[in-house]
């Protein structure tokens, strides 16, 4: 893994959040690598920064002070408009809350997804295969609210690979879904990443969420704490009970 | 790109319908007011124009509106006008006003004619139920001013003091609405031996621009207008009313352009998080802005369909319930009205749309 190339990159990373006059600082220094084809995992109670960071990793949000690399790019170095397009080409995004378009269909989601990434034109057949990934081909002319939370989640992930981005960013993507739509969520994770070689970084609470990834990453108060695999960090206990 | 403005149009009716309404609004009151200024313009034109004689004789500086014309033509005038050559025929005219029906005040211009020479100058009274003015204090009303007033024969009707009785009802669409023997104006308007104009026939195989010019060599400074060019002269001399028309436009496009802007604003601040999804997937402020405005110019070109709608409906009862009243919808105005309608609706979307495309993606993702 080591002599992959870092698709992912920060260097001395600093987030300040102003709530009128007071500064919080949500990243203090984060110095992360994440190589091609890795499946990391950031953990770290609420409010340590962890969706600070994705954001900032996703070109959504701009750093205060330090560097991001995405495949080499300084996030820092472009305008806003080459951060969109760098955005559009090479990151999907899977949010905990879906968001998902509510007035559109299934197809409609995945259609607009591929408009504003400007490729060409998605024909049916190719929304049914990005569907049959997540295993939801059936649910094409659904609109999402007439899915379950799990569905609408897998609906989610196949939007965000409308691109074939190189990286997925997924936001506690099992955070609102019960054990079973989780496990059917993380497996799909996995096979993109196992199959398709995309560097997924996910945010969990969940150790047994985790446990799918190649490497944890925690963190506390906006610094990253230890780097290694979720057996090293987590007590098998913790993880054995979390995951029930 | 039309896929989410049509959705966002259609989930979102109680929104689309108020801007669709107040789009429809400012379109139609703009047909409605231009036609109804327009068209009683047009009418009382062709109503003239109708009389079928040739040429219109006024006093120096007069206007083509001729309820304003004082009688201060001599009715012999009328002997030297035929002397001239290519005149044939010649009919003395004396305006007046009728203020009140069945004592409700209403303006009615009413000429004051001369029946036989009225008769042989043009298509003259076409007598459809009684007599025409054969007696003294006899007064003929059209079917329009009959109907909406329901005036029958033989009523008596209180004009300037004297009461006329109502001796016959004729064909609405030449002259007034109303006539009198010009004696009977003349008494009641102490304007003994006066007219107000004279209407002119000119003779066989001669054109009316010659008529018109021989007329203008014997009577320098009289104003003298072809009837085929009434119409004409009457716009060019419709003092305000263009101005009127300028600021019913503006009035029209501002409309379009608050509601719009209110609609679409309140739209943005709804689907802030909508649009924070449409960021974090990569769209770019351009495709935003393109998003709200093609949403907004389905909303205005609905409206103005509605609106030309609204226009005839608007038409119809005017005429139905004010039938002396006449609206003309004219197809130009139809283009200028949806032209000011999708424009101003437009340019009320670009502040909505420029503030949507400005927003942050994750204060926008976290909007509840």
């Amino acid at each position: 893994m080591s002599q992959r190339a870092a698709i992912l990159k920060t260097v001395a990373l600093r987030k300040v959040y102003r709530t009128g006059s007071l500064d919080v600082p949500a990243l203090q220094g984060i110095d992360i690598e994440i190589k091609e084809g890795e499946f990391v995992s950031i953990m770290g109670p609420s409010g340590c920064g962890k969706t600070t960071l994705l954001q900032i990793l996703g070109g959504l949000s701009r750093p205060t002070s330090g560097h991001v690399f995405v495949d080499g790019v300084d996030l820092a170095d472009v305008s806003d408009a080459e951060r969109t397009r760098l955005r559009c080409k090479k990151i999907g995004f899977v949010f905990q809350r879906f968001n998902l378009l509510t007035t559109l269909t299934v197809h409609a989601n995945i259609e607009i997804a591929r408009q504003i990434y400007g490729g060409p034109l998605i024909s049916h057949d190719e929304v049914g295969d990005l569907l049959e990934i997540v295993r939801l081909r059936h649910k094409l002319d659904y609109k999402p609210l007439e899915l379950s939370v799990g569905e609408q989640q897998r609906v989610a992930i196949a939007r965000a690979l409308v691109n074939n981005p190189a990286i997925i960013l997924a936001d506690e993507p099992t955070g609102n879904l019960d054990s079973h739509n989780s496990e059917q969520v993380l497996r799909v994770l996995s096979d993109l990443n196992r199959e398709k070689k995309q560097t997924i970084v996910m945010i969990t609470h969940n150790p047994a969420a985790a446990e799918k990834s190649n490497r944890v990453i925690e963190m506390l108060d906006g610094q990253v704490l230890s780097h290694g695999t979720v057996a090293e960090l987590v007590e098998p206990e913790q993880a054995h009970s979390q995951a029930r | 790109m039309a896929n989410l403005p049509l959705a966002n149009i259609f989930n979102r009716k109680t929104r689309t319908t108020v801007g669709i309404l107040a789009v429809a609004l400012g379109v139609a009151l703009l047909l409605v007011l231009v036609g109804l200024a327009n068209g009683s313009l047009e009418e009382t034109a062709e109503r003239i124009m109708n009389v079928g004689a040739d040429v219109l004789f006024q006093p120096p500086d007069s206007s083509p509106f001729l309820a304003l014309s004082a009688g201060v033509l001599s009715e012999r005038l009328g002997e030297r006008l035929l002397d001239v050559p290519g005149v044939a025929l010649v009919a003395p005219i004396l305006i007046g006003s009728l203020t009140k029906v069945k004592g409700q005040s209403k303006v009615v211009m009413m000429f004051g004619v001369d029946e036989a020479s009225y008769n042989e100058v043009g298509v003259g009274l076409e007598i459809l139920e009684g007599r025409g003015l054969e007696r003294p204090l006899d007064l003929v009303v059209d079917t329009v001013l009959a109907a909406a007033d329901n005036i029958v024969l033989g009523e008596k009707m209180t004009i300037m003091n004297r009461e006329f009785e109502v001796s016959g009802i004729c064909r609405a669409g030449a002259g007034v609405r109303v006539f009198m023997a010009i004696s009977d104006m003349q008494g009641a308007t102490a304007q003994i031996g006066k007219a107000s104009f004279f209407f002119i026939k000119a003779a066989e195989g001669v054109s009316v621009d010659d008529v018109s010019a021989s007329l203008k060599e014997r009577f320098e400074g009289y104003k003298i207008t072809a009837l085929a060019r009434f119409s004409e002269v009457m716009r060019e001399n419709a003092l305000g009313l263009k101005e009127f028309i300028r600021a019913l436009s503006i009035f029209a496009a501002l409309i379009s352009y608050l509601v719009i802007l209110l609609a679409m604003y309140t739209t943005i601040i709804e689907r802030t998080r909508e649009i924070g999804i449409l960021k974090a997937l990569g769209a770019s402020k351009t495709y935003i802005i393109r998003l709200v405005m093609v949403e907004s110019f389905f909303i205005c070109v609905m409206g103005v369909v509605v609106g030309f709608l609204f226009s005839f409906l608007g038409r119809w009862g005017i005429i139905t319930f004010f039938p002396t009243l006449s609206v003309d919808l004219n197809p130009q105005w139809f283009a200028m009205s949806a032209l000011l309608g999708i424009s101003g609706g437009l340019l009320g979307a670009l502040y909505p749309a420029y503030r949507a495309a400005k927003l942050d993606p994750v204060e926008a993702l976290n909007f509840e």
